[in-house]
């Protein structure tokens, strides 16, 4: 993988989407505060916040993998001396680096209670990676156009069936209530979390390396 | 291997659920312009594909160099250029971000080259990739095919769909390319005989993934066609360059001036015939029944 490559790469998604990118990190931006000012309380803000910013996930994959693959300059791409590993590598690295901007910016601004502990805010950002990563592979995977679907629900199963187990006011639930109040817990599921980002990172890029390039475009 | 030869491959094949190319061997030569015939679905992208490293083979090897090239190799894809029927550059770049994005990927590029493409092949350089026509994106693909100074330039039907003004502008451009630098070798897809009847310097021919048809352009013109009832009569033979069946006659397209030539001249078994253009004859004859390999 060379770096000169990638920040070929990096600076071509930046010339291709670096307008829409900045367009809704404004508008994503301006809306949290829009909401801000109208809510009558805080509560529901935090919340607000991060599903703009799962919302932004979704639009990443859509612009650097999807219109990569109808429009069919993977194969170009492809066709030029860049190794795979540094064209997958780099799409998943764009999405990353928008994706830390938007959320570190959006919580810092209007949901500062989400870095407090500092931890919490740390599972959050490493949460949205996964979910991004996700829909990239899901995207790059197959042209199906529930993919994002499938990723979400990838993302949210998991999530879903925890809260159905574990119910309220059971002792599993405090048992777990304790895990993620000690001192290791946020760091854990972070840790965990950015371990499952590496994985499906490290999957896809295995895939496309081997992938014919009938397989990366629609 | 030859010095000469930029790419061999041998006993190469893909097997797909629905179709098969191969098993072939072919050698590409620098300095030719191979003209790459067959109906669609023939494979003739499929073996493009092969040679550009996007389709991994299922069995067999490509030798360049000496050396087999490895899946993915980016010391392979820096000495090739490969200009797709759809031809897919991105849409929203202009003709000059085109040539720059290339430039930092390929290792080498002579920026005075391409901007000397540019102007010679009045490439508009500030218009979006979008608003170029078919004919226009070919020619940003030879741009830096050339600038790149490529061993080997693939281009998959880059005529279709064109109209003749622009046909014509692109087979000048790749008979002045292939003129302007002798050590190129140039595979060219089509299925409009014209197009390799002017251009080709050899002629390699697909039919339902296999190679029926490999010689230099001018062996074809100087060839000897014949038709005989005795279907067999003639064994295997390197003078034999295609043959066929056809409504119960064998149809033999044979070395002109060989020794068989000569032979089945004079027999009475075998009648020649004189098309108006043998590739057209090559062509629809192995596409009748079973057009074997010589």
């Amino acid at each position: 993988m060379k770096s000169r490559d990638l920040i070929a790469l990096f600076a071509k998604d930046l010339r291709l989407h670096g307008l829409p990118l900045l367009l809704f990190i404004g508008i994503s931006l301006a809306a949290c505060a829009g909401v801000t000012q109208i809510a009558p309380n805080r509560g529901p803000i935090p919340g607000f916040v991060f599903n703009v910013n799962m919302v932004f996930s979704i639009l990443l994959s859509e612009w650097s993998i999807t219109r990569e693959r109808s429009k069919r300059s993977f194969a170009w791409l492809r066709s030029l001396p860049v190794d795979d590993r540094t064209v997958a590598v780099g799409k998943f690295l764009y999405a990353a680096v928008a994706s830390v901007v938007l959320w570190t910016a959006s919580s810092a601004l209007f949901a500062p209670g989400l870095w407090s502990p500092w931890s919490t805010g740390l599972v959050l950002q490493t949460s949205l990676l996964v979910l991004g990563a996700l829909l990239i592979a899901a995207r790059w995977r197959t042209s199906w156009r529930y993919a994002p679907m499938a990723a979400i629900g990838v993302f949210a199963g998991p999530i879903l069936v925890f809260l159905a187990l574990t119910g309220e006011d059971t002792t599993r639930r405090a048992a777990m209530a304790a895990l993620w109040d000690a001192p290791y817990g946020p760091p854990l599921a972070a840790a965990g979390l950015l371990l499952m980002y590496i994985s499906i990172v490290w999957w896809t890029v295995r895939w496309v390396e081997r992938a014919d390039t009938c397989q990366l475009v629609d | 291997m030859n010095e000469d030869t930029v790419l061999e491959l041998v006993d190469v094949q893909r097997r797909f659920p629905d179709f098969e190319l191969g098993p072939l061997s072919l050698k590409l030569r620098r300095g030719r312009t191979y003209g790459l015939l067959g109906p669609n679905g023939a494979g003739k992208t499929t073996l493009l594909d092969l040679v550009a490293l996007q389709t991994r083979p299922t069995a067999g090897v490509l030798r360049t160099e000496g050396e087999s090239l490895s899946w993915g190799s980016c010391a392979w894809k820096a000495r090739i250029s490969y200009v797709r029927e759809v031809v897919a550059f991105y849409d929203e770049l202009t003709v000059a971000e085109t040539l720059r994005l290339a430039s930092r990927l390929y290792g080498r590029w002579d920026a005075t080259l391409a901007a000397r493409l540019v102007d010679t092949l009045e490439l508009p350089p500030d218009r979006r990739v979008r608003e170029l026509s078919k004919g226009t994106k070919v020619k940003l693909g030879i741009a830096s095919a050339l600038a790149h100074h490529a061993d080997l330039l693939l281009l998959d039907e880059p005529t279709a769909g064109l109209d003749p003004t622009a046909r014509a502008g692109v087979q000048a451009l790749v008979r002045d390319m292939a003129r302007d630098h002798p050590r190129l070798c140039v595979v060219f897809s089509s299925h409009i005989f014209e197009d390799l009847e002017e251009t080709a310097t050899d002629l390699l021919m697909l039919r339902n993934g296999r190679l029926v048809f490999d010689a230099p352009a001018d062996v074809l013109s100087t060839s000897t066609l014949y038709r005989t009832e005795a279907a067999g009569a003639v064994g295997p033979s390197s003078d034999v360059l295609a043959r066929w069946m056809d409504k119960g006659m064998e149809w033999l397209v044979v070395l002109g001036g060989s020794a068989l030539d000569a032979e089945l001249r004079q027999r009475a078994d075998h009648v020649e015939e004189r098309p108006s253009s043998p590739l057209a004859t090559l062509y629809h004859g192995t596409g009748q029944g079973r057009g074997d390999d010589r």
